[in-house]
């Protein structure tokens, strides 16, 4: 019955310390000590501080389901641009809200053209920077299924070339002229206009002036010359541009002069050339120089436009005065 | 007008400019081209921000971490997914209706194939899903052949099984490998079912032999798809097996036992497949509703039942029984080019080289197994595996038995009986003594006896005669295996028994040759026993001899039993019985292990060769003295054999060999195996205590309790008043008022209550 002190011991490791009442708990054997002193602590990573006015934390609401939000989003940062135009903030905020050219909400896509334009008058140089991603989703919303999108894509264009004319034209000259000439519904193939053409073409005279002057700048900063145009221009800069023309073997003073040959880019290879139509062909084109431009613009696209052109003048309206101003600078330019 | 709106309806989501355009390609060709525009800039904005997305949200990651930034990443993250799903359905609409405009979308598969291939790390899984499901579909449509679609499908499927080759964690390799397999296994039989596409099959055997060319473990894609599509009887040329091989052989160990197991099991599962096949198939008479037709008022629903039906069942014949058109059934040991050279590589390589310890003892079973097969299958000689056993040949060994049987498979009749002698003496000596388990001496003497059944002459005159002392033996596997041994020697060389084991045909046989001077039919080595003349004459010459003694009454007979049936028929079973009646039931114990005591009595009353058949002692004598060679002079000489002649010399065969495929009915015989299960014998261990009373409760399935039913309710509840009134003690109740108050009580009232109970219980209705 006696049993050993040892197994007594044993016996007390497991049982349970009851605990009492007014005293502490009692600390097990095997705690450690963490306490520790120092003069100062410094917390990294954990802002004490939650500033309302960092934007940063707005970037997500861009992406936000409800239409109000994002406008609202779009509103507040076309305010603050003024203060952080020359910030780092500029390059997320773009990035994120150039997708919005394809929004379903028209009053987003209203906001953002507003937006471009503010950033535009502080600064044409950002937009430069990011003219390619422009470029790409101006065509995504020129082909989109949704009809209003497609119809607001050319608006963004339009906003685009009063900043950075010479950047669109350099890069994608061809892709936009075919993306226009879809929204128009002006066929490349055929007398088969595409469907949705047809049904709406009385109904959104307006959206054709629209596509119409976008077209105009298009031509006008594409095909004509820089001096034709400036004539309100510096006389010194224009003089100093002009030599540039005139002196083709000096490196460029545009950003990334050698982009158009792809060598960094990463790209699908196409098979073979041979096998797809023109269009390919064309768009494989570099159109640096103007002479490109207008050469190309001339021969694929120029018999299709008068045609349009003359058939919209007739029917007068908006739509025929802008018709008409396209008709005299294509006459001024290529005549 | 109707049409006119169609014409004009606006599609506004893809689904519906999909239907669209699939009904009417050219009015949508604008739409279409929009649409591939649509795609291709979606293309083009994936290819600037998904497949850099990752890294440049990881970069600015890096760079600074007090920022925001790892909040933009996040919602980069979404980004994708959105374009994503839109740049999915777009493929899937392209891939849908491409086939109505080849010209315009000739470049579409190739940049398919390009993103899958060059940017599968980068792609979404759904992304990557969804190309391969719209590849598979550009192949069902002819977009892309399908060796295109092979082409990029294998070095995907290569890319995704190899490990920690900088796949993320959300890569879905394990996924995505699956569906490329299905997809390889299904592209395969749709492009094999109407005919081998050879073409086909042959360029995707070389992507297997450039597969397991490479010295790393991606060659167990090869071996995976060459064993399922053997399954499924898709391949099943020699090219087929020629990749096992060259898998089997292989230097890693995953792939060689891959290669290994299916020499080993493919077959079996290939037969599995087939015969789950055609048990799916419902099967309907076709007689049946043949009759019903004639028996039943005829109509037009019955007819062209019968039409269906018999449409259905020329189908199936011309398919075959489940197995695809012009499937071979050979098994893949018996396809191999060279098995001699195959076998010596397996050996030196795997066995017997340095590297024979990178396989565990399950593998090198499973290689012993494989390379014994092949030797007994082809008759190879592979010397070295007979000393290499030797090591093996343990009783404490694990897996033993399944060793043992290979040793057994591994002996024929062109090896050296001196090697094998060897080794039946290791065997002798482990296992087959007095101070051994009796089933480790029951195994040992039914190895040797499969052995010497391989190879008669492996075994020496006094090792045999030893053996056969365990006749006597008290272990019911042991004494059985003893007596196979001896039936097996009986008939083989019986000279090598001793005089009393030799039984009565084989003793009378061994005199009548001493007597005569012949040389005995002892076998020897290197001596093949071809045969001369015709095979089986001398049984077609006894049948005639019987069958020219029982023809007197056979005219009387045959008149009153032409109705039965075929009179020759009977008579042929009569005769096998009788004349066979001896081996047949020896061979029976030798097959069968798990016979009861009244069986063993029975064989051990055939080996004292019982007083029954003295009878026949003289027919048997008559028909021992004709060997092949007289029966041939008699018969050959004497008249020409006929085509019915020949048919019954083929029966009469039959029936001789039936005792011996008695226990293996369904295996090929050229590649018998040796089961390893039944070397041992019999063996019953004791009971344990659980088992026994699982059995006991066995027996008391179904059956009630025995006891008294007294007491017990069938629903439970507790006692009721009345019952507690009725149970309650007497004693106790005599003294109450209500009990006493009754005595008292005057005639009158006595009279008033019995009254009133009676008006209740009439009231009550008793």
């Amino acid at each position: 019955m006696t049993k050993s002190r040892k197994q007594k011991q044993k016996k007390q490791d497991f049982l349970r310390k009851k605990l009492k009442v007014g005293k502490p708990k009692e600390r097990a054997s095997n705690a450690t000590d963490t306490s520790f002193v120092s003069k100062t602590i410094s917390i990294r990573n954990q802002h004490l501080d939650h500033d309302p006015h960092d934007l940063t934390k707005r970037l997500t609401l861009l992406k936000h389901h409800n239409i109000n939000v994002r406008k609202e989003t779009l509103i507040t940062f076309q305010k603050s641009i003024p203060s952080i135009i020359n910030s780092r903030l500029m390059t997320p905020l773009l990035t994120q809200s150039i997708p919005l050219i394809c929004d379903e909400s028209k009053q987003v896509r209203q906001g953002l053209v507003d937006l471009i334009d503010e950033i535009g008058s502080h600064d044409a140089q950002i937009l430069k920077l990011h003219c390619n991603i422009f470029v790409l989703y101006i065509s995504m919303a020129m082909t989109h299924i949704v009809s209003q999108i497609q119809a607001d894509s050319t608006k963004f264009l339009f906003h685009l070339l009063k900043y950075c004319s010479d950047e669109v034209v350099r890069k994608s000259w061809v892709k936009l002229l075919n993306g226009i000439f879809g929204v128009l519904g002006w066929g490349q193939i055929g007398k088969n206009d595409s469907a949705s053409v047809v049904q709406t073409k009385k109904r959104n005279a307006k959206y054709v002036a629209v596509h119409l002057n976008a077209l105009y700048t298009l031509v006008e900063y594409g095909c004509q010359d820089e001096r034709a145009r400036g004539v309100d221009n510096n006389t010194t800069e224009s003089l100093v541009e002009s030599s540039e023309f005139r002196n083709p073997y000096l490196i460029p003073d545009y950003p990334q002069p050698f982009e158009h040959l792809k060598i960094f880019t990463r790209e699908l290879k196409v098979k073979d050339a041979t096998t797809k139509g023109t269009n390919a062909t064309l768009l494989s084109l570099t159109t640096q120089d103007i002479e490109t431009r207008r050469a190309s613009f001339s021969e694929q696209y120029l018999p299709i436009v008068r045609k349009q052109v003359e058939i919209i003048i007739k029917e007068g309206g908006e739509c025929g005065k802008s018709a008409n101003n396209l008709k005299k600078l294509l006459a001024k330019v290529f005549d | 007008m109707g049409r006119r709106s169609r014409a004009a309806m606006l599609p506004t989501n893809i689904i519906l400019l999909q239907n669209l355009v699939k009904r009417d390609p050219e009015s949508y060709q604008e739409e279409f081209l929009q649409q591939y525009a649509h795609y291709e800039s979606l293309r083009d904005i994936f290819m600037l921000n998904g497949l850099t997305g990752s890294d440049s949200a990881v970069a600015t990651n890096g760079l600074d971490l007090g920022k925001g930034s790892s909040m933009v990443s996040g919602t980069n993250g979404t980004t994708i997914s959105t374009s994503t799903s839109q740049l999915i359905e777009l493929i899937g609409f392209v891939s849908q209706v491409c086939s109505c405009f080849p010209r315009q979308t000739a470049n579409f598969p190739s940049e398919l194939k390009q993103l899958l291939l060059e940017h599968h790390k980068a792609l979404p899984f759904e992304l990557k899903e969804k190309i391969l499901s719209c590849l598979t579909m550009l192949r069902n449509k002819d977009v892309i052949t399908a060796e295109e679609l092979i082409q990029s499908l294998f070095p995907l499927l290569v890319a995704y099984s190899s490990h920690g080759n900088s796949l993320g964690a959300n890569s879905h390799a394990k996924e995505l490998r699956k569906i490329i397999y299905t997809n390889l296994i299904s592209l395969l039989r749709s492009c094999n079912t109407n005919g081998k596409n050879q073409k086909l099959n042959k360029s995707t055997q070389a992507v297997c032999f450039n597969l397991l060319d490479k010295p790393d473990s991606q060659g167990v894609w090869a071996t995976k798809l060459t064993r399922e599509l053997w399954r499924r009887g898709i391949w099943d040329d020699s090219r087929t097996v020629e990749i096992m091989t060259q898998a089997a052989s292989h230097q890693d160990v995953k792939i060689a036992m891959s290669g290994v197991m299916f020499f080993l099991d493919a077959d079996r599962e290939r037969e599995e497949n087939f015969e789950e096949n055609s048990e799916d198939e419902d099967g309907f008479d076709l007689d049946a509703l043949k009759h019903k037709m004639q028996v039943n008022k005829k109509t037009g629903r019955r007819g062209k039942k019968l039409e269906n039906a018999i449409k259905t069942v020329k189908k199936k014949k011309k398919n075959g029984p489940g197995a695809p058109q012009g499937y071979l059934n050979f098994s893949a040991i018996h396809l191999l080019r060279d098995p001699q050279g195959f076998a010596e590589k397996l050996f030196k390589e795997h066995l017997s080289g340095k590297t024979k310890n990178k396989f565990d003892m399950e593998q090198k079973i499973s290689l012993m197994q494989l390379l014994s097969r092949l030797i007994g299958t082809h008759k190879l000689t592979v010397l070295g595996i007979y000393t290499f056993f030797l090591k093996y040949l343990t009783p404490k060994q694990r897996d033993v038995t399944r060793i043992m049987s290979a040793c057994a498979q591994a002996c024929h009749d062109l090896i050296p009986p001196e090697v094998i002698s060897v080794m039946v003496r290791k065997i002798a000596d482990e296992f087959v003594s007095d101070g051994v388990a009796n089933e480790v001496a029951a195994a040992g003497i039914n190895t040797i006896r499969e052995i010497c059944s391989r190879a008669p002459l492996a075994i020496e005159e006094t090792l045999l005669q030893d053996l056969v002392e365990y006749k006597g033996s008290k272990a019911k596997g042991v004494n059985m295996a003893a007596k196979s041994l001896i039936a097996l020697y009986r008939d083989v060389a019986p000279e090598m028994l001793k005089k009393k084991d030799r039984g009565k045909n084989a003793a009378m046989e061994v005199q009548g040759a001493k007597r005569e001077g012949r040389d005995s039919k002892r076998p020897q080595f290197g001596v093949e026993n071809s045969v001369q003349g015709i095979a089986g004459i001398e049984l077609l010459a006894k049948w005639k001899k019987e069958h020219s003694e029982e023809s007197e009454d056979e005219d009387a007979e045959a008149n009153w039993e032409v109705d039965a049936g075929s009179e020759e028929g009977n008579v042929d079973g009569e005769w096998v019985t009788m004349d066979s009646d001896k081996e047949y039931d020896v061979n029976m114990e030798d097959s069968d292990d798990e016979k009861d005591n009244a069986d063993d009595k029975e064989a051990d009353s055939d080996l004292e060769l019982s007083d029954d058949e003295k009878k026949e002692v003289k027919d048997e004598q008559e028909d021992k003295g004709m060997d092949s060679e007289t029966a041939f002079r008699e018969i050959a000489s004497t008249r020409i054999l006929t085509p019915a002649d020949f048919a019954k010399l083929q029966e009469l065969r039959n029936e001789e060999s039936v005792a011996e495929i008695m226990g293996v009915h369904k295996q090929d015989r050229r590649e018998q195996l040796v089961d390893a299960s039944t070397l041992t014998g019999p063996i019953r261990y004791k009971q344990s205590r659980e088992e026994r009373l699982q059995k006991v409760l066995e027996g008391r399935e179904g059956r009630d309790k025995f006891s008294s039913r007294r007491g017990k309710r069938d629903n439970v509840r507790s006692t009721t008043n009345r019952e507690k009134e009725r149970r309650k003690n007497f004693v106790m109740s005599i003294h109450k008022r209500s009990v006493r108050g009754k005595q008292k009580m005057s005639l009158r009232d006595k009279q008033k209550v019995l009254r009133a109970h009676i008006t209740k219980q009439k009231k009550k209705g008793y």
